[in-house]
C-alpha cells in the first residue's frame, strides 16, 4: 500500500514537472541528484566536472520528461541519461579510440575477493585508462551486455569484450598492488 | 562470461554511494531551465511571422487580380460608352426637330442640348471608371467650347428671335408641333450633329488606343495646366489689387 502511494506520488510529481512546475522539478532533483552525481563521478575523475555534467544531464531530463512513458524505473531512466552524457563528454574531450584485439584469453577473476571501501574502488577505477574505464563501468558496475555497450559506444561486441579483458587484467594488478600495500608487504 | 564476485561487490558499493552536489548546483539548473522556458515562445512568434507574411502575399495577390479585372471591365465598357455617345446625337436630332422653327433657333438650341447631354453623359462613365470620366468630360467640354465659340455670335444675334419663338411656342404649341412634324429641317440638325459627333467620336475612338500611362499623363498635365492658370490668375489679381 505504501509502495503504491509512493508510485502515485512520483507520477504526480513527474506530471507537474512536465508542466514546468519548478517546485516539482526541484523535488526530483533533490531526490536523485546525490545518486546521479555518484554515477557521474564513476566516469569523471574531477568532481566539479562531474557536477557540471550532472546539471547538464538534469536539464535534458526535464526537457525530455514528457517523453518518459512510465514503463520502467524513473531512476533508471535518469541514470541512463547521466551515463550517456558522461560518455559523450569523455569521447568529445578525451578523444578515446578503441583498438580491436582478437588475441586475448577469457581469464576468470571469480576467485578474487575484495573488502575495499568505496573510495578504494573509485581509486582503482580512476587508475584505468578512459577506454577501459568506460567499458568496465558499463559492464561490471551498470550491468550492460557487450552488445548494448557496442551500440552505445559505436564499437563491435568483440572489441567491447577485448577491452573488458584488458581492463580486468589491469584492475587485478592494481588490486594486488593495493592489497600488498594495505598488508604492508611492499 | 558474467560479472565476478569482485565486480558485483564494486557495483553494490558504488550504487549505494551518494555524493551531495554543491549548494549552488540547483540555482544553476534553475537558471538554465528559466532560459530554456523563455526561448520556447519565440518559436511560436516565428510561425506567426510566417503566417502573417503568407496572408500578406495572398492579400496583395487578390488586390492585384481585382485591379486587373476592373481594367478589363472598363475596356469592355468602352463599347457601351461609344453607344452612349451616339445617343446624344439622336437626342439632339429629336430635340432639334421639335424645337427648330428657324435656322437660328435650331443652332441655338442644338448647342444647349449638347451641353445638357455632356453633363449627363459622364454619369455612367463615373460608375465605370473615374479616369475615363475625366477624359470624356474633358473632350465633351472641349467640343462644347468649340461649338459655343463658333455659334456664339449667332446665338447672341438671334437670342431675341429665339425668345419670341419660345413665346410663340408657348402660345401655339400644338400648331408648332404639327409644323415641326411636317417640316423637319435636316440641314441645320445635320450640321450641328455632324460637328459634335465627328469630333466626339474621333477623339473618343482614339482613346481606347491610349495606354493607361498616356491617360494618366493627360490627366496630370490637365490638372497642372489648370493649377498654373489658377496661380497666374491669383498673381494677376494680387498685382491689380496692389
Amino acid at each position: 500500500m505504501k509502495v503504491i502511494n509512493l508510485h502515485q506520488e512520483e507520477h504526480e510529481t513527474i506530471r507537474l514537472a512536465v508542466g514546468n512546475n519548478r517546485q516539482a522539478q526541484q523535488m526530483i532533483y533533490t531526490k536523485f541528484s546525490p545518486k546521479m552525481l555518484s554515477v557521474c563521478r564513476q566516469y569523471i575523475k574531477d568532481l566539479h566536472d562531474a557536477e557540471d555534467l550532472m546539471i547538464t544531464a538534469f536539464m535534458k531530463v526535464f526537457t525530455n520528461l514528457k517523453h518518459f512513458e512510465h514503463k520502467g524505473s524513473f531512476e533508471g531512466w535518469i541514470r541512463r541519461i547521466m551515463i550517456n552524457e558522461c560518455l559523450s563528454y569523455i569521447r568529445a574531450k578525451k578523444k578515446v579510440s578503441f583498438l580491436e584485439d582478437e588475441c586475448y584469453q577469457e581469464d576468470s577473476f571469480n576467485n578474487i575477493e575484495s573488502n575495499f571501501s568505496v573510495d578504494d574502488i573509485q581509486f582503482l577505477i580512476d587508475a584505468l585508462p578512459e577506454g577501459y574505464k568506460m567499458i568496465f563501468n558499463l559492464y561490471a558496475i551498470e550491468g550492460y551486455k557487450h552488445q548494448e555497450i557496442g551500440s552505445m559506444l559505436g564499437i563491435s561486441e568483440s572489441t567491447s569484450k577485448s577491452q573488458l579483458h584488458h581492463a580486468r587484467k589491469m584492475l587485478q594488478e592494481q588490486v594486488s598492488k593495493l592489497k600488498n600495500y594495505s598488508n604492508g608487504t611492499e | 562470461m558474467g560479472r565476478n564476485k569482485m565486480e558485483k561487490d564494486f557495483s553494490e558499493k558504488l550504487n549505494q554511494r551518494e555524493i551531495s552536489p554543491s549548494a549552488n548546483a540547483w540555482d544553476r539548473l534553475d537558471a538554465m531551465l528559466t532560459v530554456a522556458e523563455e526561448k520556447k515562445p519565440k518559436r511560436n512568434f516565428g510561425w506567426l511571422y510566417i503566417a502573417a507574411s503568407i496572408a500578406g502575399f495572398l492579400l496583395i495577390g487578390t488586390i492585384y487580380l481585382s485591379a486587373t479585372e476592373e481594367l478589363i471591365d472598363s475596356e469592355r465598357n468602352d463599347v457601351v460608352f461609344e453607344n452612349n455617345e451616339q445617343n446624344p446625337t439622336e437626342n439632339t436630332e429629336n430635340r432639334n426637330e421639335v424645337s427648330s422653327a428657324t435656322d437660328s433657333s435650331a443652332v441655338a438650341e442644338t448647342s444647349n442640348p449638347i451641353v445638357k447631354d455632356s453633363d449627363s453623359n459622364p454619369k455612367p462613365i463615373r460608375q465605370i471608371q473615374n479616369i475615363r470620366k475625366t477624359n470624356v468630360s474633358q473632350l465633351a467640354e472641349n467640343n462644347i467650347n468649340q461649338n459655343n465659340n463658333q455659334n456664339q455670335p449667332i446665338i447672341n444675334q438671334k437670342m431675341n428671335s429665339v425668345s419670341t419663338v419660345v413665346l410663340a411656342n408657348n402660345q401655339n404649341s400644338d400648331e408648332l408641333l404639327a409644323m415641326v412634324q411636317t417640316k423637319s429641317n435636316p440641314e441645320t440638325s445635320k450640321t450641328s450633329v455632324k460637328v459634335n459627333a465627328k469630333n466626339l467620336l474621333s477623339q473618343v475612338d482614339g482613346e481606347p488606343d491610349q495606354s493607361f500611362r498616356d491617360k494618366v499623363i493627360n490627366s496630370v498635365s490637365k490638372n497642372y495646366r489648370s493649377a498654373k492658370v489658377a496661380i497666374a490668375n491669383r498673381n494677376n489679381l494680387e498685382e491689380e489689387n496692389h
